[in-house]
């Protein structure tokens, strides 16, 4: 009986210390997307730790984000060293997830698009056009960030 | 990959290169609600009105263009025509009204505001002689303001009196503003058959049968279907139509995207496409460029007509599949002073305004912006109105008259009207007189609807 105490004691010490000491900075903000809250609602504890055990086990521990806002970026410019690693860092430091990839050189011209899902980033749109496009003025290459959607009405019924 | 990079590419270069843009997004406001006998009272609810119901429009379109990396170039307002409140004012003037429109759109920072106008196809009303009464005085008072007058429809004729009327109107607008070359007019439409969703201005306003307040958008492109043409050679005419559809259906798809997720931004109902193609004065985005491109030598030349109908026709085909709900006025535009192949026709002596009023039967809207000499007399104005509202009567479409007889100024002289208005050589007009013809008063019947060959 005291074993069984004791076991009971020690599941819900476990529970309390994971839920405090998890840094909630990133994951908080997932399940709040999935479940359509704001980021500041305070989160129910068990349903927390119900949500985390649940991607652990389906992820792997990377939290499955079902909110994706696709954003395609397209660069264009003249081919030179340095273009695709300048580009990916500042989609890299703005926590923009890239999904897929195409490049291609076209007579010297290089042409790269990225699908990327907008949703896991650490700023507003217009920051993260600005930061790019910053780069890209630095790289001396042109950017394009658009929303899918402009392509998907345009080229796909 | 869910896109090829030609598709993105081809997207990115008919922006930023070939000057494709969504021409306008405009917010029809209902301003019946706002009816009072005082006409400055009225003034203040209408003013209050507006700024509240559009307060979100030049905001929402910049969070749109920056999505999309498509430009919006123009955000516009139209309201219910202004005569319909003017039936209640003690004090006959409707000019308090156009000076409260012009705030609001300068308070929200929309360029054009239109509405300040009557539809007067089958008689007038009190409200009605008021607010012709105030045009002058209103285009001349204020900066932003449009508007327009349908005279004439398919169902109830044309109504001659306010033919004349509306020619002596032009006349005065023009006098008054001679400073600006006789700029009033510029703002200022003539119409048959007008619609009541049209996104366009100057002519736009929210019909009586619509609803409280309304999205209403309109695409562009001119450039995009030149790029086209430019790209294949030796189609025939099956093949050139296919082309052109292809690229309508394209930049209509756009114009749909962006009117539903504005209209879900403001909270206020989507109503149509207008599936145009509107030139600017800007190189390259002119519809007289395309019509050279399809085999022409200049625009007017024989054969004009012809090509602007199969052009007319490709691109609403194309568009109509695209748009959930297509309206307005759709088709190309063909204004004169704000399409610069328009002008160089012109000036080579190829395109002149009977050419003009021809190629006004297959396509929309009329005759738009066409300078004329100063000195024409109200009896010509009244004779050209009347002919173009007759096109636009028995052929079931919408036509209109947009003309700037310019102060001081003879055919073949050049006159700038500045920005989207552009500037372009002043036409020859017709010497001989419709004077008796057109002040015999009254009405022209309506045309009959069977029997039409």
């Amino acid at each position: 009986m005291l074993v069984l105490v004791l076991v009971l004691v020690l599941v819900i010490v476990i529970v309390i210390v994971f839920v405090l000491v998890i840094d909630f900075s990133f994951s908080d903000y997932d399940y709040a997307n999935e479940h359509d809250l704001g980021r500041e609602d305070s989160l129910p504890a068990c349903n927390y730790l119900i949500y985390c055990l649940s991607t652990t086990v389906t992820t792997g521990g990377f939290p499955v984000n079902n909110n994706k806002e696709q954003v395609v970026i397209t660069v264009l410019g003249a081919n030179k060293p340095g273009i695709l690693a300048g580009i990916t860092r500042t989609i890299a430091d703005s926590n923009v997830n890239v999904e897929d990839v195409s490049q291609k050189i076209m007579q010297d011209l290089f042409a790269l698009m990225m699908m990327t899902d907008f949703s896991t980033a650490n700023c507003s749109f217009e920051e993260f056009q600005n930061r790019m496009q910053a780069m890209a003025d630095q790289l001396r290459v042109k950017v394009f960030i658009q929303h899918e959607d402009v392509f998907r009405y345009q080229h796909r019924l | 990959m869910l896109f090829s990079l030609e598709e993105v590419i081809e997207t990115i270069s008919a922006v930023g290169v070939e000057t494709f843009d969504i021409r306008t997004i405009s917010c029809g406001i209902n301003i019946m609600s706002c009816t009072d006998s005082d006409v400055h009272k009225c003034a203040e609810k209408v003013y209050e009105k507006v700024v509240r119901v559009a307060r979100d429009l030049v905001p929402t379109a910049r969070t749109l263009e920056k999505k999309y990396g498509i430009p919006i170039v123009n955000k516009r307002i139209s309201v219910t025509p202004v005569s319909m409140l003017a039936n209640a004012f003690t004090e006959p003037t409707a000019v308090p009204i156009a000076i409260a429109l012009d705030n609001a759109a300068k308070e929200l920072g929309i360029d054009y505001i239109a509405g300040f106008g009557a539809l007067i196809q089958k008689g007038f009303t009190r409200g009605d002689q008021i607010l012709l009464n105030s045009i002058p005085d209103a285009l001349c008072s204020t900066d932003r303001v449009c508007s327009s007058v349908n005279i004439g429809s398919s169902q109830s004729g044309i109504n001659m009196d306010g033919v004349y009327r509306m020619a002596e109107i032009v006349k005065e607008a023009a006098e008054r503003s001679r400073d600006t070359n006789g700029l009033a007019c510029a703002k200022l439409v003539v119409f048959c058959n007008a619609v009541e969703d049209n996104p366009f201005i100057a002519g736009s306003f929210l019909g009586p049968g619509e609803a409280e307040a309304i999205l209403n958008v309109g695409i562009s492109g001119p450039g995009v279907v030149r790029a086209a043409l430019e790209r294949a050679n030796n189609l025939n005419f099956g093949e050139l139509s296919e082309l052109i559809k292809k690229v309508s259906f394209k930049i209509t798809r756009t114009g749909e995207l962006v009117g539903r997720e504005a209209s879900r931004m403001m909270g206020i109902p989507f109503g149509i496409i207008d599936l145009s193609l509107a030139p600017t004065p800007a190189e390259g985005d002119s519809i007289s460029d395309i019509l050279e491109l399809m085999g022409l030598e200049r625009t007017g030349c024989h054969g004009t007509t012809a090509a602007l109908a199969m052009l007319n026709d490709a691109v609403k085909k194309g568009g109509m599949m695209a748009a959930t709900y297509a309206g307005g006025l759709s088709g190309a535009f063909i204004p004169v002073t704000e399409d610069a192949g328009m002008c160089r026709a012109i000036e080579a002596g190829a395109l002149n305004i009977q050419k003009l009023e021809a190629m006004t039967c297959v396509c929309s809207v009329g005759l738009d912006m066409v300078a004329i000499p100063g000195d024409t007399p109200v009896d010509v104005i009244a004779g050209i109105i009347a002919d173009e509202a007759a096109i636009g009567m028995i052929n079931h479409k919408t036509t209109a008259c947009r003309l700037i007889p310019v102060p001081g100024m003879k055919a073949g002289d050049v006159v700038d009207f500045g920005g989207l208005l552009g500037k372009g050589p002043i036409m020859e007009v017709g010497r001989h007189s419709p004077s008796v013809f057109v002040r015999r008063g009254g009405r022209i019947p309506a045309p009959v609807h069977s029997m039409k060959n």
